[in-house]
C-alpha cells in the first residue's frame, strides 16, 4: 500500500468508510507524511521523542478533521497537515519553555466549532479518565464499542474481529456495552 | 415504569445512534424527537449516549495515536560527545606515552654506545691479546662542565677520543695540562685519557708515565690500575704487568678481576 499514491479525495472517503480502509489509510499517510518531521525539527530545534509525540498527535488530529468534515479542501490534504503539525510542535516547544499560557492560534480552516463533543473532551487528563472507563468494561466491550465508534467497522467486521457468531450477536453487544458505558460514565461524572 | 413505557424506552433508545448519524428516515425522525420533546429522561439518555460516543472516540484516537506512536523506527543512542576533559587527558597519555616511547629509544641508544667498551671482550689472535681491542674507559667519566672555555676543549679531547684520534686527544690533554687549577680538580680524569691514548698510539712510556701519577685515592684509581697494567702487558714487560694483573685479581671488587685473570693466564702460558 505505501507504493500507492492517493488523491485528497481518496483518502477522505478511505477515512469515511472506517474499518480496514480507515486503518489502512492512516497508516499510509503515517509514512507518507514523516519527511516533514526533519523539516520542523530543524526549525524548532525539538528532541527527536517529541516530534515524534507531535507527529503522532497532529495525524490523529488531521484524521478527526477530515472524518467529521473541518476540512474544507482549501489546501491540499498535506499541507493542511504540516500547519497542524507545525502548529502542535509550537504548542510542544512553548510548554518546553514553561510558557503554558500562550497557545496555538486556532487554523483558519477549522475556525468552526467541530460538531461532537469530542472536542470538548481534547484535554490529555479527561481523554486518561475517558480510557479508565473504557477499560473497566473489560476488553470485549472495549473492542466492540472502538470498532465500532471509532474505526467504523461494520457489525459483520465486528462479529469476526471479536470471534463473536454473527453480525447480530455483534448488535446485540454492542448495545450492551454502550448501556454500559453510559451507566460508567453517568455515574462517574454525577456522583463525583 | 410500565412495561410498555420500558419497552417504548427501550425502542427510543435503539434509535440513538442511527438519530445521531441521521440515518433515520422522516417519520421515525420526527417519532423521536417528539419523544425528546415529551420526556425529560430520553433527553438525559441521549445526552449520555452522546457522551459515551465521544468517550469512544477519544479511547480511540489514543489508541491510534499509540499505533503511531509505536510505529516509529526506534531513536538510536546518541553517543555523548567526550568531554575536553577527557579529550586532552587522552592528548596527555599519548604525549607521554611518546616520550617515554623516545627515552626508551634513546637511552638504548647510549647504553649500547656506551656500554660496548666495557662489555666486549678482548679480541685475540693467534693466541693473543690484541692492544685494538682494549676498551676504553666510561666517556661519562671522562666529561666535565666547567668553565666554558676549559670545558669545550675538554670536551673535544672527548671527542677525538671516541672518534679514536688518539693523537689529537692526546694533544689537547697536553695544552690542558697547563692548566694548573684544572689539573688540579682534574688530576685522574686527564691523567686517565692520557694514559690510555697513548696505550692506544703503543707509547707505553707516556702511557705508563700518565697513568702512574693516579694516587690511590683518586677514584680513577681501579682504572688507571687495569689500563697500567694492560700497557705493561702490551709494552712486553712480563714482570711488571704480572705484578699489576695480580694486584687486580687480589682485589675482590675490583671491577676487572676476571678480564685481569685471562691476561695473567695468558702470561702464565708464554
Amino acid at each position: 500500500m505505501q507504493e500507492e499514491k492517493f488523491s485528497d479525495q481518496d483518502l477522505i472517503e478511505k477515512i469515511k468508510a472506517g474499518g480496514k480502509e480507515f486503518e489502512d489509510i492512516s497508516m499510509w499517510m503515517f509514512n507518507e507524511y514523516k519527511g516533514f518531521l526533519p523539516k520542523i525539527k530543524e526549525k524548532l530545534k525539538l528532541p527527536q521523542q517529541q516530534m515524534q509525540d507531535a507527529y503522532a498527535d497532529a495525524l490523529v488530529k488531521l484524521i478527526r478533521h477530515l472524518r467529521d468534515g473541518s476540512f474544507r479542501g482549501d489546501s491540499k490534504v498535506s499541507s493542511y497537515f504540516y500547519t497542524i503539525f507545525y502548529n502542535t510542535s509550537v504548542d510542544v516547544s512553548r510548554k518546553n519553555a514553561s510558557n503554558k499560557n500562550m497557545q496555538t492560534q486556532e487554523l483558519l480552516e477549522h475556525d468552526a466549532r467541530e460538531s461532537d463533543l469530542l472536542n470538548l473532551i481534547d484535554n490529555k487528563d479527561e481523554a486518561a479518565q475517558v480510557i479508565t472507563v473504557m477499560k473497566s468494561m473489560g476488553v470485549l466491550c472495549q473492542r466492540i464499542l472502538m470498532d465500532w465508534g471509532y474505526y467504523g467497522y461494520s457489525m459483520k467486521e465486528i462479529a469476526t474481529r471479536s470471534d463473536l457468531s454473527n453480525a447480530e450477536s455483534a448488535r446485540s453487544m454492542k448495545y450492551k456495552c454502550l448501556k454500559k458505558l453510559r451507566e460508567l460514565l453517568n455515574t462517574k461524572m454525577y456522583n463525583v | 415504569m410500565s412495561q410498555d413505557k420500558t419497552e417504548k424506552m427501550e425502542y427510543f433508545i435503539s434509535l440513538l445512534d442511527d438519530y445521531i448519524d441521521g440515518k433515520l428516515g422522516a417519520s421515525q425522525t420526527s417519532e423521536i424527537e417528539q419523544a425528546l420533546k415529551e420526556d425529560p429522561f430520553l433527553n438525559e439518555v441521549l445526552k449520555q449516549h452522546v457522551q459515551a460516543r465521544a468517550n469512544m472516540r477519544t479511547a480511540g484516537e489514543q489508541e491510534l495515536r499509540s499505533k503511531f506512536a509505536n510505529s516509529f523506527d526506534p531513536i538510536p543512542e546518541v553517543e555523548k560527545p567526550k568531554s575536553n576533559t577527557l579529550k586532552i587527558f587522552l592528548v596527555v597519555l599519548m604525549l607521554l606515552g611518546l616520550a617515554f616511547a623516545s627515552y626508551l629509544y634513546f637511552s638504548s641508544q647510549e647504553v649500547s654506545q656506551e656500554q660496548r667498551p666495557f662489555t666486549a671482550s678482548v679480541e685475540e689472535q693467534d693466541g693473543r691479546l690484541l692492544l685494538a681491542s682494549v676498551e676504553d674507559p666510561s666517556y661519562d667519566l671522562l666529561r666535565s662542565e666547567r668553565d666554558s672555555m676549559i670545558a669545550d676543549s675538554w670536551q673535544q679531547a672527548v671527542q677525538y677520543f671516541i672518534a679514536e684520534d688518539y693523537e689529537e686527544a692526546d694533544s689537547i690533554i697536553t695544552s690542558l695540562e697547563q692548566d694548573t687549577v684544572f689539573i688540579q680538580d682534574h688530576k685522574g680524569k686527564l691523567s686517565l685519557m692520557k694514559g690510555v691514548a697513548n696505550l692506544k698510539m703503543e707509547k707505553y712510556n707516556i702511557a705508563d708515565q700518565a697513568l702512574s701519577e693516579i694516587s690511590s685515592d683518586n677514584p680513577y684509581y681501579d682504572q688507571a690500575e687495569w689500563y697500567l697494567a694492560l700497557t705493561y702487558f702490551y709494552a712486553g714487560d712480563t714482570a711488571e704487568a704480572k705484578k699489576m694483573l695480580e694486584q687486580i685479581i687480589s682485589n675482590e671488587d675490583h671491577y676487572k678481576r676476571s678480564e685481569a685473570q685471562r691476561y695473567f693466564d695468558q702470561l702464565a702460558k708464554e
